[in-house]
């Protein structure tokens, strides 16, 4: 019991910690960091890549590979902005090096989609998911980014600002910009089927 | 994957009008409706082995040296206990009494009595080094797997770090009492020291140690002696000369470390058996 309750007290390093570890070659502290990151980031580089799991994989592989490479990292500095920071830029320099932009498969998707709805309208299936996803890829980088970042891995707008290497202000914008676009165009989403 | 997201917050940074609210959070649960794969503990256990193989392969020149550092420093510290009490006293007293003829100018010459004290402190510090500890020390030499390259390296640091510590402090006080420049004089028995190692390093590829150094204490004091002779009490040969033989003397180190076995490395019992 005793030894239960002295493990439920242990202090859990911080990802900052954890990082500065890591930079100083100490292998132990990969797991939980990996541990911690692999989920959400995962699901971030899916939705930031249109919903290809293969190429988020691969992205996420290459943003901890990132972490070790890079010797940027300095003690103390905010950790997940970081790392955030360095898969929002790799999934944007993969579509940049692309030769065929996002949008063209995308557009292919919606014309592919059934019009009528199913008995079961509110789940979503595998092919309406791609057309959210693809839906997403229409918005630009910075606003998918900022986004995905703020409702879905709760940054705050100074940690995106931090990650996106941007004023505060540009990114506000980006935010209320980008969340009424995306309104817009999920909601021509919504009324495609019934049409 | 479609976990309760409470949106206020963020939907309040984006300066949304209260009637848009619904229709934003419509979409977003459009969007975190979409199932998102998690990875397996296959997948993240993966990841980890890869990112810790290239950690492992990115740390291993640093951490190999700084290992490599902290076994030397062991080894040199391990090696104090080889050097004798006589090694201590006698490199400081040597030095001493050389600085102190200067200081009281008892002396015809201060490069007369540096060039005979240098290579004196490494007659001292070649035998306290390589050939006078105990046949108990042998023992434990021929039972420990480090090469004796890094062995006689650590005790040449031990020796020469000591000697050098001394010999410049009392140079200080020299310069500072006489307004002499410390480089000249440290240079003045630094380098005759480092040459008469080289020399007595080298030769003890081919004979022990203790010999070796009376060899060459034995040359260098019938050269010091001949220069007296021919030129006066006065036989400075100037600083590029000095940093030569200082020159020379570390490649003779240094030929030495690649030339040295184990069998020229053992300290051996001072007086012999046969």
């Amino acid at each position: 019991m005793d030894g239960s309750n002295r493990i439920g007290r242990r202090v859990q390093p911080t990802d900052e910690q954890l990082m500065e570890a890591v930079t100083q070659g100490d292998v132990a502290a990969l797991r939980p960091l990996v541990e911690r990151h692999h989920s959400p980031l995962l699901g971030f580089l899916y939705r930031m890549v249109g919903g290809d799991h293969h190429l988020a994989e691969d992205l996420v592989q290459e943003t901890f590979l990132r972490l070790i490479r890079q010797r940027t990292y300095a003690a103390g500095r905010p950790f997940k902005p970081w790392l955030y920071a360095i898969a929002a830029n790799l999934a944007r320099d993969h579509f940049r090096s692309r030769s065929a932009p996002p949008s063209a498969s995308e557009l292919d998707v919606l014309r592919l989609i059934d019009p009528a709805p199913g008995p079961e309208s509110t789940a979503i299936t595998s092919d309406s998911g791609r057309v959210v996803m693809s839906t997403l890829m229409r918005l630009p980088h910075e606003y998918r980014a900022t986004i995905l970042l703020r409702y879905f891995e709760d940054l705050s707008l100074s940690d995106i600002a931090t990650a996106t290497n941007v004023p505060l202000g540009t990114v506000k914008s980006r935010l209320s910009v980008g969340t009424r676009k995306l309104r817009e165009l999920l909601s021509n989403l919504d009324a495609r089927p019934s049409r | 994957m479609t976990a309760e997201h409470d949106w206020t917050e963020a939907m309040n940074d984006a300066g949304l009008e209260p009637d848009e609210l619904h229709l934003v959070a419509g979409a977003l649960s459009l969007i975190a409706s979409v199932a998102v794969p998690g990875p397996t503990p296959v997948e993240t256990a993966s990841l980890v082995g890869t990112l810790e193989r290239e950690l492992v392969r990115r740390r291993t020149p640093r951490a190999r040296i700084a290992q490599q550092l902290i076994a030397d420093l062991a080894i040199a510290r391990a090696q104090l206990l080889i050097f004798p009490l006589d090694f201590w006293i006698a490199s400081a007293v040597v030095m001493l009494i050389g600085v102190g003829l200067i200081a009281l100018q008892l002396d015809p010459s201060r490069s007369l009595i540096f060039y005979l004290v240098g290579p004196l402190l490494a007659y001292i510090g070649m035998q306290g080094a390589f050939s006078s500890a105990s046949a108990r020390v042998a023992e434990l030499e021929l039972a420990t797997p480090i090469s004796p390259r890094r062995l006689t390296l650590a005790r040449l640091v031990v020796m020469l770090g000591y000697q050098v510590a001394v010999g410049v402090v009392l140079s200080l006080f020299l310069s500072l009492s006489e307004s002499g420049a410390l480089l000249a004089l440290t240079s003045t028995w630094l380098m005759p020291l480092l040459l008469a190692s080289g020399l007595t390093l080298i030769l003890s590829v081919r004979m022990p140690v203790h010999r070796a150094a009376t060899i060459v204490y034995a040359l260098w004091m019938l050269v010091v002696l001949a220069g007296w002779r021919l030129h006066g009490p006065d036989i400075a040969v100037g600083l590029p000369i000095e940093a030569a033989m200082g020159a020379a003397g570390l490649i003779l180190i240094a030929t030495a470390l690649f030339l040295i076995t184990p069998a020229n490395l053992l300290t051996r019992p001072a007086v012999s058996v046969s």
